[in-house]
């Protein structure tokens, strides 16, 4: 509560200085907060033998868009999140008094960026980092997009780099180890079509090329010969250095009325561990209120199968090996509601908040390897 | 090859309507946006690349967090 506390202050007293630099509206705040608990038993990679993936994060999030002129606008994504993890205790309690335990479960990150935007085109670049005890990570992104036929076809371009490096759990040593780099770049390419005045077509391809360090950071595996002799027969799970992942994706947005519209999406993804998965979402859009509510209720449908190295248990060290949940075979399914007001002009602390607005939003997803997760949002948003 | 189809398709795609600005009311409206919980899904689709094995068509493409 103290950071979310520190959050909103900070917000109300940037907002109060800018506002009296500039009379006229030119930013946007949004305080998001996210909190996430996942449980199952289904966790074959936890280091104790309950399997137990029992989780709960707590994350906060900032975002600010502020337009310098006309053309440019600067923007601020700020996250904290704080957490706990059944697997992290576990390891915890197992490393000794010479060993590096867990340390402070909390993420700091945030991503900074500028739009430039023209008449039938625009771009921008953002920069991002990201801390925690075992993990940190420098991003760099781009963004060109170009308008045609009238602004009836949009296609945009977007390359992202993430020069990552984490600690991974050392099993035989029982202790936190060095940090090891991996190098994260991805392509996205995407356009969207004006089918009619009540129709929107989306097309998307994804490439991510992957290297380095790619096993997570506490992940094991069981091995049946035990060559660590530990009382587990727990060895680090061993992935390879490379993974090359390909998606491709669509998206139909259609209004039946002012009031009343919906969305299909599906996509399909491939890549070289032999992961392939079929995703597909349906939603209602609900408007009410000349367009200040909305309201939109979404199924989700994941289906995906196994990593060509994945199994439960080993009977020998395998070159790679992994008996990670999330790269098994299984099926999932998602159900939500998100739902948004703009209660109009508000005065908060003496200070004009326009448009203020809050947004809600639930989401349980269940998985068929005995995993399940409920999610709630909220936040609130001005235009200052 | 692929990424040569997608812009064919792309393109074929591109010249097959055209809803000119005055038709606009209903595109422009929260309704119809692609993403309009933009912000909300941040998290969401992070939360799904790391529980799924698959990554991409969203910003989330599996950096930036240590996630277990």
């Amino acid at each position: 509560m103290v950071v979310i506390r520190s959050i909103i202050s900070l917000l109300v007293v940037a907002c109060a200085f800018v506002q009296n630099l500039y009379a006229e509206t030119k930013g946007k705040a949004k305080l998001l907060v996210n909190a996430y608990h996942q449980d199952g038993d289904g966790g074959d990679q936890i280091y104790s033998h309950d399997k137990s993936q029992k989780v709960t994060v707590f994350e906060p999030m900032l975002f600010i868009d502020y337009k310098i002129d006309e053309k440019t606008t600067v923007d601020a994504h700020i996250t904290f999140d704080a957490w706990t993890a059944a697997s992290d205790k576990e390891l915890d309690g197992n490393t000794g008094a010479s060993g590096e335990g867990i340390g402070g479960q909390s993420r700091t990150g945030g991503r900074f960026g500028i739009k430039r935007d023209h008449k039938e085109w625009a771009w921008g670049s953002s920069f991002g980092v990201s801390k925690e005890y075992d993990y940190r990570s420098l991003s760099f992104g781009g963004n060109l997009e170009g308008r045609f036929f009238d602004e009836n076809f949009v296609l945009g371009i977007s390359p992202q780099l993430f020069l990552d490096q984490s600690k991974g759990f050392d099993l035989r040593a029982e202790k936190t180890g060095e940090f090891k780099g991996r190098v994260i770049g991805a392509l996205d390419i995407s356009g969207s079509q004006l089918l009619s005045p009540s129709d929107i077509l989306q097309f998307g391809y994804t490439f991510i090329h992957m290297n380095g360090s790619l096993n997570n950071i506490s992940n094991s595996v069981i091995v049946d010969t035990n060559p660590y002799g530990n009382s587990y027969s727990r060895v680090e799970e061993r992935m390879p250095h490379q993974r090359v992942r390909h998606a491709f994706s669509t998206k139909w947005v259609h209004g039946f009325s002012d009031e009343f519209g919906m969305h299909l999406s599906y996509r399909y993804y491939f890549d070289d561990w032999d992961v392939k998965s079929h995703t597909a979402e349906v939603g209602l859009r609900l408007s009410y209120n000349d367009d200040d509510t909305l309201i939109m209720p979404t199924y989700r449908y994941y289906d995906q199968e196994q990593a060509s190295f994945y199994d439960k248990r080993f009977a020998t060290v395998q070159p790679n090996m992994t008996a990670d949940s999330d790269l098994g075979t299984f099926t999932g399914h998602r159900y939500g509601i998100n739902i948004s007001h703009v209660y109009g002009d508000k005065q908060i602390f003496g200070i004009d908040l326009l448009d203020f607005g809050m947004s809600y939003g639930v989401y349980h997803y269940t998985r068929s390897n005995d995993l399940d997760y409920y999610l709630g949002q909220f936040s609130f948003f001005f235009d200052f | 090859m692929k990424l040569f189809y997608l812009i064919i398709l792309l393109l074929l795609v591109a010249s097959c309507a055209n809803v000119k600005q005055i038709d606009r009311g209903r595109i422009s409206s929260s309704l119809m946006q692609i993403n309009p919980f933009g912000e909300e899904s941040i998290f969401l689709e992070e939360v799904n690349s790391y529980r799924e094995g698959a990554a991409g068509g969203s910003a989330a493409v599996g950096g930036g967090c240590g996630c277990n």
